[in-house]
């Protein structure tokens, strides 16, 4: 039997159930500019309607209404969409990342300006050119070590700053992996608070809006890949391993690695593995610092090192106006004490290793004649299995095409016919460890050409190969010590410099070319003051292949190197572009889902309003029946 | 002997056509973004135009390049690279290379937008036809009743197939 009472409630609840959904599109309106806010929507549905089926039911039409009760705000809310958007923003965050870096080496190498390395070499050679025209004036030599002082400082400035580059790199990764941990934690307190309030019967909108939030904060840190396949927890996931699952969360931890100058690296805290990061700006930083600004400074120590090197080996065998000879011209610091170069690579104090960066032979050959002898050359890869690499050669076979055999070859040695027309090998940037930089691995001759023809090898075969992993392996090469220069010290950019001999008299500068006297078989007397030949020959140095590994000129290669990073800094702002249009296209999706509508929240608080009056009418209603009622008894 | 001159004036046109392609592309992204499907069926017209036009000067290129390859080469060593024919005539072969390095970087930068302009497609059709199937097919939500049991309920399509 329904009595007027229920008329009464089913007002109430109308007004309750009005008054909630005013509640929720005022909260909605508040939160019209919250990027990081869902619209939220009232569901009312009807209440249980009487009777229910049951023998003792009253005997009256069945399945009369309740009135209404709000079963649910929702939070409007595209899951397929959120995770589109978490991808997106991780390969974001590495191209930012990466274009921030990049647009800082760019700035390093300072071209096309007055004051760039490319300008200073330029200025360089002509100091030399100069000076080939007039050997006997100061001035010009003056100029000479002026000019490569500049450049000596240009170089060292570059290194350093591209250093700094990668330790900033360095650091900023520990502060991403905080980072990253504390949104994690947060991400998992917020689970549980949600959790609890679902448990509960609750739906906690904003506390899920709130961890929907940190979660695309988290992909722009690190490539995150999200399950929400079970309602009661969200996981998190780093690779294949998971940040936080539910209640849980495993933080990661940026630790020491020896094996890569004490950077950091990113290990899972509770187990100590790696953790394997693809993406996002903790990747950008990892790769900027590993492979883009280990490449610079690799390339600006290779031009260093070839750079001194070359000059070094025309400038000492030219004599100064006095007639000094044997002098160099650049500094080189070698990477150890020991004039063999036994060198101690692994730091337990004992020498493990004989470090040569080159060796000239002791033969002048015909470099385009053919070598009438066969046999295979055994080189070694500077990778980190030091593999093996042969390669044969006949009798057809010219000094040169040896020669582009052994190039072509790409072992981290290269082969070139130095200005005394002698085969010189000289060792380029490792391909495993910066630390075995500039150091030849192995050469081994089957026959004779590293050995009577080149004359760099005493002996052919196994027993007479040299080899850096054996100490005093020296004495494997033929040549004097004259002939053969030790690996330079770690990254000799940033320590070029004219050598102090140079700096404290320029009329050792050795301009001039020298003639054999009484049969000595070098070079041992000056031609004079007068002479600037071996001037003009290092000035000449400028047109030759220098950067053997890159067939290219020292200017060729300084230009390749400053236009890579000119490309790869346009690739990243086009691809910086393009995630901005993505990004768009998928925020402009979503808040068509989820955006506030401030048209529709208003029509929707007119439309609650009145909804709100006519149960307010409907209980005034109730109240006069139930007072006629009442009346009836008086 | 292969025509150093005509190879490079290949290449200029070649890049510029490539450049109008690009430049349509990046229209594209704004007429995907923005819906605009009429202006994605002009562009991608525009863009065939221009295709059309770059595979003519393509097998100009091939032919000079073959051309190239008979008479400068004795031994088979494979495909000949622009490095190869530059090597042939030093006074152009700067000229040549960086044209090659540009239009090689122009492509670079296309296929990218095309990727993008793919993500953003394959984007905009999934998020249309998962709108499509809210309007079509029922859908079942799960979650806790007031008295914190457990429940699921189905509610019914917006548009289509409703129940009555």
């Amino acid at each position: 039997m329904n009595s007027t009472f229920m008329g009464l409630e089913i007002g109430k609840r109308g007004l309750l159930s009005h008054q909630q959904a005013l509640h929720v599109t005022g909260h909605n309106i508040s939160n019209a500019e919250n990027r990081e806010y869902s619209r939220q929507r009232v569901v009312i549905t009807a209440a249980e309607p009487l009777y229910l089926p049951a023998l003792n039911r009253a005997q009256t039409p069945g399945n009369i209404g309740q009135g209404g009760v709000i079963s649910i705000v929702e939070r409007i809310r595209d899951a397929f969409i959120d995770d589109r958007i978490v991808v997106e923003k991780d390969v974001m965050g590495y191209w930012k990342t990466k274009n921030d870096f990049i647009y800082q080496i760019e700035a390093v190498y300072n071209e096309p300006s007055d004051q760039s390395v490319r300008s200073r070499l330029d200025e360089l050679w002509k100091s030399w050119e100069e000076l080939s025209k007039y050997p006997e004036q100061r001035s010009t030599r003056e100029v000479v070590k002026e000019k490569a002082i500049n450049l000596s400082n240009e170089v060292r400035h570059i290194y350093r700053q591209l250093y700094e580059l990668q330790l900033n790199a360095n650091r900023q990764i520990r502060q991403r992996v905080k980072q990253i941990n504390l949104y994690a934690g947060d991400i998992r307190d917020l689970n549980e608070r949600i959790l609890k309030s679902e448990a509960v019967g609750d739906n906690p909108n904003d506390l899920k809006d709130r961890r929907d939030a940190l979660i695309e904060k988290l992909s722009e840190l690190v490539d995150i890949s999200v399950n929400r396949g079970d309602k009661d927890e969200i996981m998190v996931y780093i690779g294949s391993e998971n940040l936080v699952q539910g209640e849980i969360v495993r933080p990661i931890e940026a630790i020491m690695d020896e094996d890569n100058k004490g950077y950091y690296k990113i290990v899972w805290r509770d187990t100590g593995t790696d953790a394997r990061i693809k993406g996002g700006e903790l990747s950008g930083l990892l790769e900027v610092r590993d492979k883009i600004l280990r490449e610079n400074i690799n390339d600006i120590n290779s031009f260093a090192i070839n750079l001194v090197d070359l000059t070094n080996e025309v400038h000492r065998d030219g004599f100064g106006k006095r007639g000094e000879t044997n002098v160099n011209f650049f500094e080189h610091i070698m990477i150890s004490d020991n004039v063999e170069g036994n060198h101690d690579l692994n730091n337990d104090g004992v020498a493990d290793i004989s470090a040569i960066f080159k060796v000239s032979g002791n033969n002048r050959i015909d470099a385009s004649a053919a070598i009438g002898i066969t046999g295979t050359l055994t080189l070694v890869r500077s990778d980190e299995l030091d593999s093996e690499i042969q390669i044969d050669y006949s009798g057809n076979d010219t000094v040169l095409s040896v020669i582009k055999k052994i190039n072509d070859a790409k072992v981290g040695l290269v082969a070139y016919v130095n200005h005394n027309g002698q085969l010189a090998l000289k060792a380029t940037v490792a391909g495993d460890s910066d630390k075995k930089n500039f150091i030849i691995r192995h050469l081994e001759d089957s026959g004779q050409f590293l050995v009577g023809l080149t004359g760099i090898l005493k002996q052919n075969g196994a027993a007479g190969s040299f080899d850096y992993r054996r100490v005093n392996d020296i004495i494997k090469l033929l040549p004097d010590r004259e002939h053969i220069t030790i690996t330079p010290q770690f990254n000799p950019a940033s320590y070029m410099a004219v050598s102090d001999s140079v700096m404290g008299d320029v009329d050792r500068i050795a301009a001039a070319q020298g003639k054999i006297i009484g049969g000595a078989g070098d070079f041992n007397k000056s031609n004079g003051i007068g002479d600037g030949s071996n001037a003009l020959r290092i000035a000449h140095l400028r047109h030759k292949n220098a950067m053997v590994d890159s067939n290219a000129t020292f200017n060729d290669f300084y230009i390749s190197l400053v236009s890579r990073i000119g490309s790869q800094g346009e690739e990243s702002q086009d691809r910086i572009k393009n995630q901005e249009t993505l990004l768009k296209n998928l925020t402009n999706l979503r808040e068509s889902i989820s955006g506030i509508n401030l048209d529709e929240e208003m029509a929707n608080m007119v439309a609650f309003q009145h909804g709100y009056n006519a149960s307010a009418r409907m209980i005034a209603i109730f109240d006069k029946m139930l007072e006629t009622i009442i009346r009836l008894g008086v | 002997m292969i025509d150093i001159l005509a190879l490079q004036e290949i290449l200029e046109s070649e890049y510029i056509l490539y450049r109008s392609l690009y430049d349509l592309e990046k229209e594209k992204s704004s007429a995907i973004v923005n819906r605009d499907g009429a202006s994605i069926e002009s562009i991608s017209q525009e863009q065939e135009t221009l295709l059309n036009s770059i595979s003519e000067f393509e097998s100009r290129r091939k032919s000079l390049i073959e051309a190239c390859s008979i008479s400068s080469r004795s031994e088979d060593i494979g495909e000949i690279t622009l490095q190869d024919v530059a090597a042939v005539d030093k006074d152009s072969s700067e000229k040549l290379l960086t044209l090659g390095r540009k239009l090689r970087a122009l492509l670079r930068r296309m296929l990218s937008l095309q990727e993008t302009n793919q993500r953003l497609l394959r984007d905009n059709i999934e998020f249309f036809n998962m709108i499509m199937s809210g309007f079509k097919s029922s859908i079942s939500a799960r979650g806790y009743s007031e008295n914190g049991v457990e429940e699921s309920r189905v509610t019914d399509s917006i548009i289509f197939n409703q129940r009555i």
